[in-house]
């Protein structure tokens, strides 16, 4: 739920709870006025009625005034004194229906003669008042919801559009970019507050992840001296007089393992100089003489392993890429496809003007082809081979915004990277 | 011959130096950028070797006081940096070769006669050994002056061999040196073995005596002195 639809249903609630209240506080309070005035004009009425009756001895006829409904019973006798104010029901034959009256009967003596005083006063106006709040109140909250729902949108329109512009910015932001994360100004205190501690965070993070960058690609230059040193010293160690063939067979068994340790660091070298940047020089690239070259390189590998090789060169496939990369990428897949290929089986390579299909022979993939392309996946056939091979091919893939993907059928592998236009 | 090693890693620097001096090279070598600039003002050598990365200065920076200087010197960069630029940047202002961190000595050593011979004998010049003569020039190669047809492979293997000759090769560094970043693929050494018996037995054939001796499957050496 959005923020503002939480709150306006918030809002909504509270203002139904403080409409509620306030209508009947509001009628209470009217029905008190109502009754006082009711009261004050019944009390009047019998204070003046009281007095005509005191100045004057014979009584006048008090059947109605001001609207009033008046009765006033002299008696000859004293009566008990009484005095009651209340709400009363009365039955209107005429109207057939029931009326509510304040209702006022004084029961007073006055020189040991009694009288009594009752007064009634319709209440209809009650009934009026209340159904008059209702109206009021239900009209009020309308209108506020109405308003409360259109400023609302506006809010939403307006004033969070700084917040929405910063998430959709944050959402867009690679920390790969050359750009920072700019963020556009907003007067909004608490937007302006947001951004400025997204810009402090993101400048910490991407200060920290070229750190990182740096550090790695400088730790990879370092561990090359010190392999350079051990590989020397070994050499020489070799040339020693008297070394018995196990002796031979340790330094040999070192020896492999340095070189090994060092492809595996010129690999993982040349992956983060590429998440670096630093292959940023591109040329249009012919695609069809990368294949005819890598393809007289590997020769001999293909030769050996009676591999059958078909090409289909059915166009021209020329794109800006960076040599070096363009380069490494063509000849990892076919030595790729080489490697991991049967005794006698096939490679077909086929190239059209957006496309490049390398399909071989070889034992299916055991485990899910959607790791082939990550670091140090490998299959148990060939455990000498480093797992780089392919994830240097999908880094050099996604740096050019080049699509591969990877299909096994049984024991044909194609790989096929979309070029596009 | 004199060589300049130019390292600021004493290790690696008394490796070369080592191995290099069993070639009857004379050696000498300074640790950095300053008394590299020293020696080179003072003396001449027909070699340098030059580690782009010194502490206090870019090592591109001597080659090119050696280039102004019109020195004849054959240069070989030795890099940890694996970077196109670099080499690119180091053949351009005159460099000889590019060696990238780590190598095998046998490799080091077989650039650095390269370069001097290319240097001494502006490339018209022929490589005996005993009863083997190379032309460089021409990639011909006769025994007991009579041509044979190798193959490049058997060609490079060949000179590497003659190149290195008395020490044990081991067959990791043949394969890098024939095949470079392509060495990773299964069964390299395979193909040094058909490599080799076939450039015995062409050498052989002409009356070449059998130089190229096993060891233990580890290596090969090519035995003059036998």
């Amino acid at each position: 739920m959005k923020l503002l639809t939480k709150t306006l249903v918030y809002f909504i609630i509270t203002s139904l709870i403080v409409f509620l209240m306030g209508g009947l506080l509001f009628y209470g309070i009217l029905k008190h006025t109502f009754y006082q005035q009711t009261d004050d004009g019944l009390l009047t009425e019998k204070n003046i009625i009281e007095e005509e009756i005191q100045h004057n001895q014979e009584i006048p006829d008090y059947s109605e005034r001001f609207g009033h409904e008046i009765e006033v019973i002299v008696y000859r006798h004293p009566v008990k004194k009484a005095f009651v104010l209340k709400d009363t029901a009365i039955y209107d034959t005429s109207l057939m229906q029931v009326a509510f009256y304040r209702f006022l009967k004084v029961a007073q003596n006055k020189n040991k003669r009694g009288y009594t005083i009752t007064i009634l006063h319709p209440l209809s106006g009650r009934h009026l008042l209340f159904a008059n709040v209702v109206d009021v109140m239900l009209i009020m909250f309308l209108v506020i919801m109405f308003i409360s729902i259109l400023i609302n949108y506006v809010i939403s329109r307006k004033l969070w559009l700084p917040f929405y512009e910063t998430i959709r910015k944050i959402s867009n932001y690679e920390l790969k970019d050359k750009a920072l994360m700019e963020f556009s100004e907003t007067s909004t205190f608490e937007f302006k507050q947001l951004n400025s501690v997204l810009d402090k965070m993101s400048r910490k993070i991407r200060q920290d992840f070229f750190n990182l960058k740096e550090f790695t690609e400088n730790a990879s230059h370092e561990i090359q001296t010190p392999l350079a040193i051990a590989k020397s010293k070994l050499e020489i160690l070799i040339q020693s007089e008297n070394l018995s063939k196990s002796q031979l067979d340790l330094i040999q068994s070192v020896d492999e393992s340095i070189t090994r340790l060092s492809k595996l660091n010129s690999g993982l070298l040349l992956i983060s100089k590429i998440d670096n940047n630093q292959y940023s020089e591109f040329k249009a690239i012919k695609i069809n003489s990368l294949i005819e070259r890598s393809l007289v390189i590997l020769e001999e590998f293909i030769k050996a392993k009676e591999l059958a090789v078909t090409v289909n060169l059915n166009g021209i496939l020329e794109r800006n890429l960076n040599p070096v990369l363009a380069d490494i990428l063509i000849n990892n897949l076919i030595n790729n496809a080489i490697k991991h290929n049967f005794e006698g089986g096939f490679i077909t390579i086929e190239l059209t003007s957006s496309k490049l299909t390398i399909s071989n022979s070889g034992e299916p993939m055991a485990e899910d082809p959607n790791d082939l392309f990550s670091r140090f996946k490998k299959s148990n056939k060939s455990s000498d081979s480093l797992g780089l091979g392919l994830a240097i091919v999908k880094k050099i893939c996604n740096f050019h915004g080049l699509l591969i993907s990877y299909i096994n059928q049984g024991k044909i592998h194609t790989i096929t990277i979309n070029f596009r236009k | 011959m004199k060589i300049l090693i130019i390292e600021d890693e004493k290790a690696l620097a008394d490796s070369i130096e080592h191995y290099l001096n069993q070639e009857r090279y004379l050696c000498e070598r300074v640790e950095s950028f300053i008394k590299a600039q020293e020696k080179i003002n003072l003396y001449h050598y027909d070699c340098i070797i030059v580690d782009i990365g010194l502490p206090d200065g870019n090592g591109l920076n001597i080659i090119r006081e050696l280039k102004a200087n019109k020195s004849v010197a054959g240069i070989v960069i030795i890099s940890a940096r694996n970077s196109l630029n670099d080499r690119i940047e180091g053949l351009d202002i005159g460099a000889d070769d590019y060696l990238t961190k780590p190598f095998h000595l046998s490799e080091l050593n077989a650039r650095v006669k390269s370069v001097i011979r290319r240097r001494s004998f502006e490339g018209n010049n022929e490589i005996v050994c005993n009863e083997i003569r190379i032309f460089p020039e021409s990639l011909n190669v006769e025994v007991n002056s009579r041509p044979i047809v190798l193959t490049k492979k058997e060609y490079d293997l060949l000179l590497y061999f003659i190149s290195n000759k008395n020490r044990l090769v081991t067959k990791e560094s043949i394969a890098e040196h024939l095949w470079g970043d392509n060495m990773d693929l299964a069964d390299s050494y395979d193909f040094i073995y058909t490599h080799i018996k076939n450039l015995r037995r062409k050498l052989i054939k002409e009356g070449a005596n059998d130089y190229i001796q096993t060891i233990y499957g580890i290596g090969y050496k090519f035995n003059v002195e036998v």
